[in-house]
């Protein structure tokens, strides 16, 4: 039943929150917040083995769904209150509804509903913080267009998933006809199909050929609502397809042909990503293209199909998504805290904010990954399924460009402060002058508490920013760590 | 073939061709709450009273949030510069190719070897599945040029609806009815069509903001 009151706590609260927060924006805040909070504590109590019948299927856990939940619903929490710091409400309640819809459709095993529920439960992922992004901006015209074409995709890309996954389940499809080994007509059938699924999901997640609006998205819309619409959608969408994968397609029914178009799909992701991400200047790029490269690592998977890369694949999904989420976080502080964005304005940061210096050493690890971790793991699993040789350890090399494009950004923050940074808030908590807002000769003074608690909050707002960030940051780092446990 | 299965689908693509050709939005609307309504009932099994009731409420909310583009720009329809007689030529030529293709899935789902003889397909003419995909062709047929193509607002958010309507009658129909969808299915169905119905109205009205913005600049110069 966990299940089902995480689903129902989810989209309510992410419906309420989208419809109300227009209007009273506080009481939409609180009703995100509070779902959020719900989300939270429902997925750390889910049993992995809880299932519920309903609709006329089931609905059915596993650790891979609960690993989703808890990091996205903590997610959720840490980046909906680092939200409160600023003026627009777009995270919680578009990241409640993607959640909700991702639980439907990892659950379910039925990549038909799957697919229709992450489409609907996604779009607003994409079109709220974009639109809201886009009006913040002064109405940039340059900015709509990418709104336009990252909404069409996610709707597109639920679509073509639909619609490949019923031609699969055809009387001539691959799904209807057991594993295509053998039969040549058979073999074309589930090489369309899974080209197919593979176009969906590098629409989805703005893999190469089809990056331009999610690298482009990145620079309009706040760091803050990233996750929910480039992370932990497309992983989401990515687990259902992998699925629909081993089922319909299997391992001996990937050809040469499709093998070598999602390599080379994987292969372009994971090079203009990583390198993109080490020559731009400014966080949101660096964020949007590790983005790309990880979804890039990803989609090795469909090249082979086979139950060691799509397990390694599912650990490599939600680990990167939980550190990529506590990135996205830290590039909001750093926007929020200095504001700036650019490597060259934000010269010796660590200085100034010890909080955000240690996020992001903990993001950094557990980016790279250390042996043992499952995220390392996976990667290299990912990486081996595909390609072997020198080749291969080419391309891990590559794939380990975490260790670059974040280290530039550990090096610049270790220089000469820049004017920025200088002006700066301090990084050091500061409680004087707290007297009034406590015991009174009279007792405790809740109003006077009232009054002085907004300021005091204010006052700290950089230490209490760092320090969410880096309970994030070790939230992603212990996901990093485990993987999924069944 | 079953009589009813097939009015319906007929009424769908009326209704498609209503929604996508007439330059009086309220027609527009009439048109796309047939196709909404209808295309719930497209299918063979009929799903249970739940089931039907949360698509045709989704429907309804659907046609609703598609409402809401009707103010935005100059007002009107989707309004076909094709007109609605090459509209309807577009969408009985795309329903005839969409049959066919269900006509001869038919046949290979009776078990009978390709190229099918003539006995096989009158044996598979009364599948359902023909007119469920005939009219899911249809529907694609004249949504996709404006959802794709369309002038930012009102026609575009009509056309996003239709081809999310074309894709679930899709899957109805190449599936068949032995893996129709069950209702949590039809239940994501309807979030993907309201979904689908925002996400269009939205757009809308942010491109009918730009292009008044755009006006306005023009006009101060």
């Amino acid at each position: 039943m966990t299940i089902l009151a995480l689903v129902a706590v989810a989209l309510g609260g992410g419906v309420a929150t989208v419809l109300v927060t227009p209007e009273w924006p506080r009481a939409g805040t609180a009703i995100g917040l509070v779902a959020a909070v719900g989300s939270l504590a429902i997925a750390l109590v889910m049993p992995i083995d809880d299932a519920v019948a309903t609709g006329g299927t089931a609905l059915v856990g596993s650790g891979l769904l609960r690993v989703v939940a808890i990091g996205w619903a903590a997610g959720t929490v840490i980046l909906g209150t680092l939200e409160l710091a600023g003026r627009r409400r777009v995270v919680t309640g578009p990241a409640l509804l993607g959640l909700g819809a991702a639980m439907i459709a990892i659950a379910v095993h039925d990549p038909g509903t799957g697919f229709a529920a992450l489409g609907g439960g996604g779009v607003a992922a994409i079109m709220l913080p974009g639109l809201a992004g886009w009006r913040g901006a002064g109405g940039d015209p340059a900015h709509l267009p990418t709104v336009v074409r990252g909404t069409w995709a996610t709707l597109g890309s639920a679509l073509l998933g639909i619609a490949v996954i019923a031609w699969a389940a055809s009387p001539v499809g691959p799904l209807a006809n057991g594993p295509p080994v053998g039969d040549p007509e058979l073999r074309a059938a589930a090489s369309v199909a899974l080209l197919g699924i593979v176009a969906a999901v590098a629409m989805r997640s703005g893999l190469i050929p089809a990056h331009v609006w999610a690298a482009r998205f990145t620079e309009g819309v706040s760091p803050l609502a990233v996750p929910a619409a480039l992370i932990w959608g497309p992983a989401a969408f990515m687990l259902v397809a992998l699925d629909w994968g081993q089922v319909a397609v299997g391992p001996g029914g990937v050809d040469d042909l499709e093998r070598v178009v999602i390599i080379l799909v994987g292969i372009a992701s994971i090079v203009v990503g990583g390198f993109a991400a080490m020559l731009h200047d400014d966080l949101e790029h660096v964020l949007g293209y590790s983005i790309l490269q990880d979804a890039g690592i990803a989609v090795l998977a469909f090249a082979s199909l086979n139950t060691d890369a799509a397990e390694a694949a599912r650990d490599w999904l939600v680990a990167s998504a939980a550190i990529k989420t506590a990135l996205a976080a830290w590039v909001s502080a750093m926007r929020s805290t200095f504001g700036a964005h650019r490597l060259v304005d934000l010269r010796g940061w660590m200085r100034a904010s010890p909080g955000l210096a240690v996020a992001l050493g903990i993001i950094w690890v557990g980016a790279v990954g250390l042996p043992g971790m499952a995220i390392w793991e996976a990667r290299i699993a990912l990486v081996n399924a595909t390609i072997q040789g020198p080749l291969g350890l080419l391309l891990l090399l590559v794939a380990l460009t975490p260790v670059l494009y974040l280290g530039r950004v550990v090096v610049t923050g270790a220089g000469t402060m820049s004017a920025a940074v200088t002006n700066g808030p301090s990084a050091r908590l500061r409680w004087t002058g707290g007297r009034e807002a406590g015991w009174s000769g009279r007792g405790l003074s809740l109003r006077a508490i009232r009054r002085a608690l907004p300021a005091k909050l204010r006052a700290n707002r950089a230490p209490l920013t760092g320090y969410a960030v880096i309970l994030l940051a070790i939230v992603g780092f212990i996901i990093a760590i485990i993987g999924v446990i069944d | 073939m079953n009589v009813a299965l097939t009015a319906v689908a007929v009424a769908v693509g009326v209704g498609a061709i209503i929604a996508v050709s007439s330059r009086d939005p309220r027609a527009a609307l009439i048109g796309l709450a047939i196709v909404l309504v209808g295309a719930t009932f497209l299918i063979d099994p009929l799903p249970s009273a739940a089931s039907v009731g949360v698509r045709i409420v989704g429907g309804l909310l659907c046609l609703s949030i598609v409402r809401l583009a009707a103010d935005v720009g100059q007002a009107e329809g989707a309004s076909s510069p094709l007109g609605w007689p090459a509209e309807g030529l577009i969408a009985i030529a795309a329903a005839v190719g969409g049959a066919a293709i269900a006509l001869q899935l038919a046949v290979v789902a009776n078990g009978a070897d390709l190229p099918a003889s003539h006995s096989d397909v009158l044996a598979a003419a009364g599948s359902p599945a023909i007119v469920i995909l005939a009219a899911a062709a249809a529907v694609l047929a004249v949504g996709l040029t404006p959802a794709a193509l369309g002038r930012p607002g009102f026609g575009r958010a009509v056309g996003v609806a239709l081809v999310t309507v074309g894709v679930t009658l899709l899957r109805v129909g190449f599936a068949g009815s032995q893996s129709a969808p069950n209702d949590l299915e039809q239940i994501a169905i309807a979030g993907l069509l309201v979904g689908g119905a925002a996400c269009g109205v939205g757009l809308a009205h942010a491109s009918g903001a730009r292009l008044e913005a755009t006006a306005d600049a023009e006009d101060v110069t």
